[in-house]
């Protein structure tokens, strides 16, 4: 049935989405909501909560003050938080409730700038849609406060955009990314979102090519092309590919927009993060160019990197009834999808994701560079 | 913060620390019972994976709402449509439920969902299954009805009044049974209560009844209270507050009245008593300089806990509390005129985040308190840890000495504890 999750859990929400964009920033995060929201970011969709110094709060919302519309209380209680804490910014971030009553997140987050004179953001999420969502209405409202343009690029400037530890974990996949660019002569300029600045945001606008890994910056991405000239390319270097570093230059040079993508066949089916999957899928027919590879994706799906024949996953039900069709001998996702009855018999490789499994499988989640990812590629790649 | 005579409101940080069960999981205990979720995709996220990590995914499923069924109210319709197949699957699986919830979150009390109606409709359909509405809202955390209190008064709803009462007594307020080696089964036994009574008994619905033929509910934690007092009208079963106690005089106050309720002679209770005083100052003497640090979501009471340590000999270095509860007031008020110095810090609270580590050597009772405050020495122990009585003490006392003698391993204790906000 459309809609009902038997066996897998929901995806991490746009709200989750837009704390883990503002985690690096010093600011204060305040989630609109009485606690559970703010529960489900803090307890499973930030595996760098441990021991974090990132503010993020959640507002202590009741009845009361929904049915009466009382902004008040959560003003003022931004504004003492902010007076112990001295934020860079502060996000104010809506919830179910907060959609419920029509509260007005940005106009809060208007009159709480102007109390306080701290740039402030307000966002009208409401846990229905999902984390890359949330990510990158963070990531371009904050290039739209905060990036200048430039009086000139910086040769081999290169921006990440997308990198969360939703898609991307926490075990220093974002660092050997960095450091694959920086082995390669590119300067990075900005993290986003691991490892941001205020600072880098302001200076994005100097890149000369925007590396796009996630789909959670690909507005982000387009944005900067459109502002400021930046091109971009959307692929995830995995394995030892030097696919991407390739793309990297011919935009450099023609500064033409690329993306990876491939179009689909039948064999062996991938879930996950569209950019991720399909670098993940080019890497293996690279290896492999007869094998066909499926893309499916679950999270949002951009129809500029969908190959012919990705699918595009609404809920439970479409993932069992693809799972079903026989038209695919592996299959490459988190291992909840491996769970599921309608996996049985396909060979399945374990490849995890955050925003799906949490805490579940985030601990095994693979570098994308280097040796695990080949192994999965190798794997992938030979006959079942 | 901690200026100790103020439960600030404020923006709440939810450290790694913060949790409990969550209501799902309470949900979960009536035996033979399934549970639809029906909220937007993200209020059920937590709740899914916490099931998942426990082993209890196998009886809730999820209909995510969305903006167009929220704003239509089709979704109503599409809940009968999952009930049906759900049951009709549990059905074919040889698992029929004989108690199906209906679960919703915050919004639907802004919504106003006719659940009455639609248990009403699938009564009609499935009489042989009980269907109840339960409801994750924390909105309604300062109503006299929160999440907490309401999940309990759900799960005692299904039972049905039964014909004859026998000499039974059912433990209510806690989700985790009370441990065995607790003296309180000797001592109702003592009194007459050949039946000691917990939901986590049973595993069939059926057998879960036999809590309607117990002649007292004894409350040993404030949640339970409303749900006895709708068994009490019910039911015809009467209750006692009986709430656990680490002060050996409250210890033996408390089975006294509970003696009282059950109409007979209070065993003589003096071992037990000296037994625990003795726990209690032993331990202080081991541990010297060593300060503890009390924790008000691993203690109900953490005012009354912190008095019984300071009676005991011991140094109190602190009292984290987020909100002072009433059967604790007399004891805060006791320790605020006895010990000013005792700092009491309020766990939610935005400085939570800024604050300095003790550096002092601490044992802290509970995770949170371990977390914030930085103690070398944590005892694990969360919420539902099934102390009760004299012995209650005795444990927690050998918990301490244990605590104190090994250096925590947070990350580890946390990552051990499957904790839900």
């Amino acid at each position: 049935m459309k809609n009902l999750w038997i066996t897998l859990p929901a995806y991490a929400p746009d709200y989750s989405g837009i704390c883990s964009a503002f985690f690096d920033l010093g600011g204060v995060s305040a989630v609109h909501d009485a606690s559970g929201c703010t529960g489900n970011y803090t307890g499973y969709d930030e595996p760098r909560w441990f021991g974090a110094s990132a503010k993020v709060f959640c507002s202590g919302l009741r009845e009361i003050d929904a049915v009466m519309g009382n902004d008040e209380k959560l003003l003022q209680n931004l504004v003492s938080a902010g007076a112990d804490i001295g934020p860079t910014v502060y996000a104010v971030i809506g919830s179910p409730v907060p959609m419920v009553i029509g509260a007005d997140m940005k106009g809060i987050a208007r009159e709480l700038e102007a109390r306080t004179g701290v740039p402030s953001f307000g966002f009208d999420t409401n846990g229905l849609h999902l984390y890359d969502e949330g990510i990158s209405a963070a990531l371009c409202a904050l290039i739209g406060r905060f990036t200048v343009r430039q009086e000139r690029t910086i040769a081999g400037g290169v921006n990440i955009l997308g990198t969360s530890p939703l898609d991307f974990a926490n075990n220093g996949n974002d660092v050997m990314l960095k450091e694959a660019l920086e082995s390669k002569g590119y300067r990075v300029i900005g993290k986003m979102m691991m490892g941001a600045s205020i600072d880098q945001i302001r200076n994005l606008a100097a890149a000369e090519v925007n590396l796009v890994v996630s789909v959670s910056g690909l507005a982000a991405a387009r944005l900067l092309e459109r502002e400021y000239g930046v091109p971009y390319v959307a692929g995830n270097i995995v394995g030892d590919s030097e696919e991407v570093f390739r793309m990297l230059e011919q935009t450099r040079a023609d500064k033409k927009s690329r993306v990876v993508t491939d179009d689909a066949g039948d064999g062996i089916l991938i879930i996950g993060e569209q950019i991720t999957a399909n670098s993940l899928r080019r890497a293996i027919k690279n290896r492999c160019p007869e094998i066909g590879v499926t893309v499916a994706v679950m999270t949002n799906c951009q129809a500029s990197l969908r190959g012919e024949g990705d699918i595009v996953l609404t809920d439970e039900d479409s993932a069992r009834r693809l799972l079903s069709t026989g038209r695919f001998h592996t299959l490459i996702a988190d291992p909840l999808f491996g769970e599921l009855p309608e996996a049985a018999g396909l060979r399945v490789i374990s490849f995890p994701h955050a925003a799906l499994s949490s805490k579940l499988y985030w601990d095994e989640s693979p570098h994308f560079i280097g040796e695990e990812a080949e192994n999965i590629i190798r794997t992938a790649a030979s006959a079942p | 913060m901690c200026c100790n005579d103020i439960f600030t409101n404020s923006l709440h940080y939810a450290s790694p620390a913060h949790g409990g069960w969550g209501v799902l999981k309470a949900g979960q205990l009536i035996p033979e019972s399934y549970h639809l979720f029906i909220s937007p995709a993200a209020c059920g996220r937590h709740g899914a994976l916490a099931a998942q990590m426990e082993g209890r995914r196998g009886t809730v499923s999820h209909l995510h709402l969305t903006e167009d069924a929220i704003v239509s109210g089709s979704y109503e319709q599409e809940v009968l449509e999952a009930a049906n197949l759900l049951i009709e699957m549990r059905t074919g699986q040889g698992l029929r439920p004989k108690v199906f919830s209906l679960f919703v979150s915050c919004i639907d009390d802004l919504l106003g969902t006719d659940l009455d109606a639609l248990c009403d409709e699938l009564g009609k359909k499935y009489p042989d299954i009980r269907f109840i509405s339960c409801h994750m809202n924390p909105t309604t955390t300062d109503t006299g009805v929160p999440p907490a209190v309401n999940i309990q008064n759900k799960l005692y709803s299904v039972l049905q009044k039964a014909p004859e009462t026998d000499t039974g007594v059912n433990i209510i307020g806690v989700l985790q049974a009370l441990r065995p080696d607790m003296e309180i089964f000797d001592v109702l036994r003592r009194m007459g209560a050949e039946k000691v009574r917990h939901i986590t008994d049973y595993d069939t619905c059926e057998a879960y009844q036999s809590m309607a033929k117990s002649r007292l509910n004894i409350v040993v934690a404030p949640p339970g209270k409303y749900a006895c007092m709708n068994m009490r009208q019910k039911l015809g079963i009467p209750f006692v507050m009986a709430l656990t106690a680490f002060r050996p005089e409250n210890i033996t106050k408390t089975y006294r009245q509970i003696a009282n309720a059950l109409g007979v002679a209070c065993p003589d209770l003096a071992e037990y008593e000296k037994t625990a005083g003795m726990a209690l100052t032993e331990t202080a003497k081991k541990l010297g300089d060593v300060k503890i640090i009390v924790d008000g979501e691993a203690i109900n009471r953490p005012f009354e806990f912190a008095r019984a340590l300071l009676e005991g000999g011991f140094t109190v270095h602190s009292i984290y509390e987020q909100k002072l509860i009433p059967s604790d007031e007399e004891d805060y008020n006791w320790v605020r005129e006895n010990h000013p110095e005792i700092p009491i810090r309020q766990p939610q609270h935005p400085r939570m985040t800024t604050a300095e580590k003790t550096a002092e050597e601490c044992v802290a009772v509970g995770y949170s308190a371990g977390y914030l405050s930085g103690a070398r020495h944590v005892v694990d122990l969360g919420g539902q840890n099934g102390l009760y009585g004299y012995q209650g003490v005795v444990k927690l006392m050998d918990m301490i000495e244990k605590a104190a003698s090994e250096e925590a391993d947070m990350k580890k204790m946390l990552k051990d504890t499957i904790l839900v906000i």
